[in-house]
């Protein structure tokens, strides 16, 4: 089976609310191929939050299903074999981690899980070296910075040994620093461990450095691609209050000024890219 | 259009206790009057010390603040009256709202004040208009609104108090691109219009770049530059120590010029590199 998570025909929303607001998940039906690296990206309040929160099971859909590995999320002794499934990772590092000592953090959930004594320090020893952070561990999480806060937390989640991590705005709270070293860390996760990586995020840059990019608006899917397709589609997505990366912005505005032909059907991601297709003009 | 000026100042979390740490050493700078300038440096280089030391909510351990001419700490009793001169809004502001309605909230501090009558609801609708908080909205719950909106009424809480300074904490924080550029070019207008000093911020370096006129960088817990954007910008190696990156528009350029191309890298918003590169198309043709 290629497919990790599945929405089908997803309704979702939330209690006491008005009774005229819109669903919060209208209708959407989205397929996540296994080993994939998917960004979200949505305004404030677009449902994509609450889409996350519906492939961990966090949230139950009012109408249609969603499969995790083909397990229902509805079915309540599925649960816990979805959430070892399916990790995630959330905005606020603090709010995350719960003991005094990195190893510790680390441990928590394997040991809720009930996994023997010997397997968890396997796990927690290999958790911290894929995060890079094996030699803080008997820190105390206090003493880190935000994006090494942040690093322990993912690996308290790769300690549950999951197939897929959903990160849900968790580069939003960290400095330049903190964010790369994050983007660093889920491009590992994907490429060397193969995780299914799910990336929810405000910020275009690093949802440039996915396979696919998924626009949600209203509750709906606007657009579903390769980064350089959504990308193409810039005035849909300053009308739904997004934006493009600043190099991928600069090369569709040279492009379409008329002076740059060469750029013609040309997109940029990145600012190695750009300055590789604007190198080759200007020289 | 009022300076802030630092003299000297230090700051210790837990003096002398085993648990001292150093938040702030030795820094000197002076925050010129009626601009933007925006603070940045790596979590943990001592921003948010900085920042509450501005308006007395931390008192140096050593050194000195002064308000225009004035020692802020030269009588510790009237502090509360520099706390309504330089107006700070914190981190995710929308947590502390808890008025029935926005009106309320809005209306909280200058009432403290002891603001009241047309002076009061003035100050109140003209903090809504700057925020871009509709009428409508003023007798709703802020519980009702959505985050954006709820961060909104919180800052138009501060502004209605009228500050000569206003200090704002990663004001926009957690919003989509659009939601960004709302309120920081409201506080851009806000600023210019009523000629106000404004102390910003912010990890995103691409809205530094667009909003401030002058930026301080910390980098643990020492001043390390100061200067207009320029200025300071085109330090790219000391930035890039500091825990920084530079505007992704500005690496393309470096990333050209490194290749070997003769181009500008002072260039730091889309528009610049825009205009640029057009221009010299043009004048090459």
């Amino acid at each position: 089976m290629n497919v990790i998570l599945e929405a089908q025909n997803v309704v979702f929303a939330y209690e006491n609310e008005d009774v005229e607001a819109r669903n919060a998940v209208e209708n959407v039906s989205l397929s996540i191929e296994r080993g994939s690296f998917v960004a979200i990206l949505g305004q404030n309040g677009s449902g994509k939050s609450t889409l996350a929160k519906l492939f961990n099971g966090i949230l139950l859909p009012l109408e249609g299903k969603i499969l995790v590995d083909g397990m229902d999320t509805t079915h309540e002794d599925q649960l816990i074999n979805i959430r070892k499934r399916v990790g995630m990772v959330f905005q606020n590092p603090d709010n995350q981690l719960v003991a005094t000592v990195v190893e510790e953090d680390v441990a928590f959930a394997p040991e809720n899980l009930g996994v023997p004594t010997n397997e968890i320090r396997l796990r927690v020893d290999k958790a911290l070296d894929v995060v890079g952070m094996r030699e803080y561990a008997h820190h105390a999480p206090h003493q880190l910075s935000g994006g090494q806060k942040q690093r322990v937390a993912i690996a308290g989640i790769l300690a549950m040994g999951p197939e897929c991590i959903i990160f849900d705005e968790s580069t939003a709270m960290l400095d330049p620093r903190g964010r790369e070293e994050i983007m660093e860390t889920i491009r590992h996760l994907n490429r060397v461990e193969q995780k299914t990586i799910v990336l929810i995020t405000h910020y275009m840059e690093e949802a440039a450095l996915a396979d696919r990019v998924v626009v949600i608006h209203d509750g709906t899917i606007r657009l579903d691609g390769k980064p350089e397709e959504v990308f193409r589609h810039q005035n849909e997505l300053y009308s739904i209050g997004l934006s493009l990366p600043q190099a991928t912005d600069l090369i569709a505005r040279l492009e379409e000024s008329g002076l740059y032909p060469e750029l013609q059907g040309k997109t940029a991601l990145t600012e190695e890219e750009a300055a590789v297709l604007l190198e080759s003009i200007l020289k | 259009m009022i300076s802030i000026t630092l003299e000297h100042v230090s700051y210790a979390y837990s003096p002398n206790t085993p648990l001292e740490k150093e938040a702030l050493r030795d820094v000197s700078v002076t925050i010129t009057g009626g601009k933007i300038t925006g603070l940045i440096g790596h979590t943990g280089s001592g921003k948010s010390t900085f920042a509450q030391m501005l308006n007395g909510l931390l008192r140096p351990t050593s050194g000195k603040i002064f308000l225009g001419n004035q020692d802020i700490w030269a009588e510790p009793k009237k502090i509360s009256q520099i706390r309504y001169r330089v107006g700070m809004v914190f981190q995710y502001p929308e947590h502390q709202l808890f008025e029935e309605t926005v009106y309320k909230d809005i209306a909280y501090g200058p009432i403290n004040m002891g603001k009241q009558g047309k002076e009061l609801d003035f100050l109140i609708r003209s903090a809504a208009e700057f925020v871009g908080l509709s009428e409508e909205l003023l007798d709703k719950s802020p519980f009702e609104l959505s985050g954006g909106q709820q961060r909104r009424v919180a800052i138009a809480g501060v502004l209605a108090m009228d500050p000569e300074v206003l200090v704002l904490d990663e004001p926009a924080a957690g919003l989509d691109p659009r939601g960004r550029d709302e309120i920081l070019g409201n506080i851009r207008t806000y600023q210019q219009t009523k000629s106000k000093t404004v102390i910003l911020i912010s990890h995103s370096m691409e809205d530094m770049a667009r909003y401030s006129d002058e930026l301080i960088v910390l980098k643990d817990s020492t001043l390390l530059l100061k200067g207009s954007l320029k200025e300071v910008f085109q330090q790219a190696d000391i930035i890039k120590d500091a825990g920084l990156r530079l505007p992704q528009v500005t690496r393309v350029m470096l990333a050209l010029k490194k290749k070997g191309l003769d181009v500008d890298t002072s260039v730091y918003t889309v528009e610049d590199a825009f205009k640029r590169l057009t221009d010299r198309r043009r004048s090459s043709c």
